[in-house]
């Protein structure tokens, strides 16, 4: 039997660095950095296929027109990283990163948007996406990985 | 150790009443890929924890599955199971009517779609410096749209009937005293899937 959390192995000293490190690095444990973020930066029209969002719901999505979405895709860009929808395109990359850690392809990871979900009251991922913004969805992928409870 | 009311020195209001959890299985699962991880607790706020680390575990499989499949749904998701046996020498259980009662919350402002509820009667029993809390598990909905969970182990192939009801044990593992303890007794990989109404 292998001890795995007792008092022999859990000191006060251990829980106070396990705490500070969990409660600094609780999601970006699980999420490229900065750095990772610039050389895997991708541009607005891959993202998009990737969700398999219409440039019509992605424009909804990002809270930006469907004619920026265009020049987005015509020009292989995205929006400014400072940017509101910027940081929600960063967003939108740290779900991407996070369904590629927990093995899922795209086509699988759009089936899991567009099935009803009990942790969302019986809502479709895809649409909590839409009127909430990428967090929840990425703090349901989070809970996955870590084993929480909802 | 008998049942006894446990006021604490920062307990507020209502005092929880607490019991030993002793001997006792629990089965926890986590992404394969955080298999190095399964019995580390989140500090990612839960239903029952908000600021501070938790480890939640349930005291069936099929409870814990369930708790995995409310997140993932038709998803066949790799997951690690472990199982482990639990001696905490204080605990409050919030199953019974009757606790709950003392501590003024309902089952469902405890199992309802609002965290805050469980998340402040979480806050005070860590406050309070409780090693756990045995709760009722909010996986109803999982079972009306997700009847059955499907378990692939190895070559074989099992289909569970999603429980609507269970009870999940919350560990504070900052308030483990001298004789307490979880030790992981057994852990394999699965790959678990939710089926949904009419497939």
């Amino acid at each position: 039997m292998t001890s795995i959390v007792s008092n022999e192995t859990l000191s006060p000293g251990m829980v106070r660095r396990m705490r500070l490190a969990a409660s600094s690095r609780a999601v970006a444990l699980s999420l490229p950095s900065a750095a990772e973020r610039r050389a895997t930066r991708t541009d607005s029209e891959s993202l998009r296929k990737w969700y398999g969002f219409s440039q019509f719901r992605w424009a909804r999505v990002l809270g930006v027109s469907r004619s920026t979405v265009a020049r987005w895709a015509a020009e292989r860009s995205g929006p400014d990283t400072d940017s509101a929808e910027g940081r929600l395109f960063v967003l939108l990359e740290d779900v991407r990163a996070l369904a590629g850690q927990l093995r899922r392809d795209p086509t699988r990871f759009r089936a899991w948007l567009r099935a009803p979900s009990p942790a969302l009251r019986g809502r479709l991922p895809a649409d909590i996406l839409l009127r909430q913004g990428p967090t929840p969805i990425r703090d349901l992928l989070l809970d996955e990985l870590e084993g929480t409870y909802a | 150790m008998t049942e006894r009311a446990f006021t604490g020195a920062s307990a507020e209001r209502q005092p929880f009443v607490v019991r030993p959890f002793v001997g006792i299985v629990v089965f926890r699962n986590v992404a394969r890929i955080r298999a190095t991880q399964l019995w580390t607790p989140t500090v990612r706020p839960g239903r029952w924890s908000k600021g501070f680390p938790a480890l939640y575990a349930s005291l069936s499989l099929e409870v814990s599955l369930a708790e995995r499949v409310k997140r993932t749904t038709v998803e066949a998701v790799e997951l690690t199971i472990g199982e482990g046996a639990v001696a905490l020498g204080m605990v409050a259980d919030l199953t019974a009517m009757q606790a709950r009662r003392q501590v003024r919350v309902t089952l469902r402002g405890l199992a309802g779609a609002d965290y805050a509820v469980a998340q402040r009667i979480g806050a005070r029993a860590y406050r309070a410096g409780l090693a756990g809390l045995l709760v009722p598990a909010a996986i109803k909905p999982v079972a009306r749209q997700y009847p059955m969970i499907i378990v692939r182990l190895d070559d074989v192939r099992l289909r569970l009937h999603t429980p609507s009801s269970g009870v999940n044990l919350v560990v504070f593992p900052e308030h483990m005293r001298s004789g307490d303890s979880l030790h992981e007794i057994l852990r394999y990989n699965c790959v678990v899937q939710g089926v949904r109404v009419g497939a």
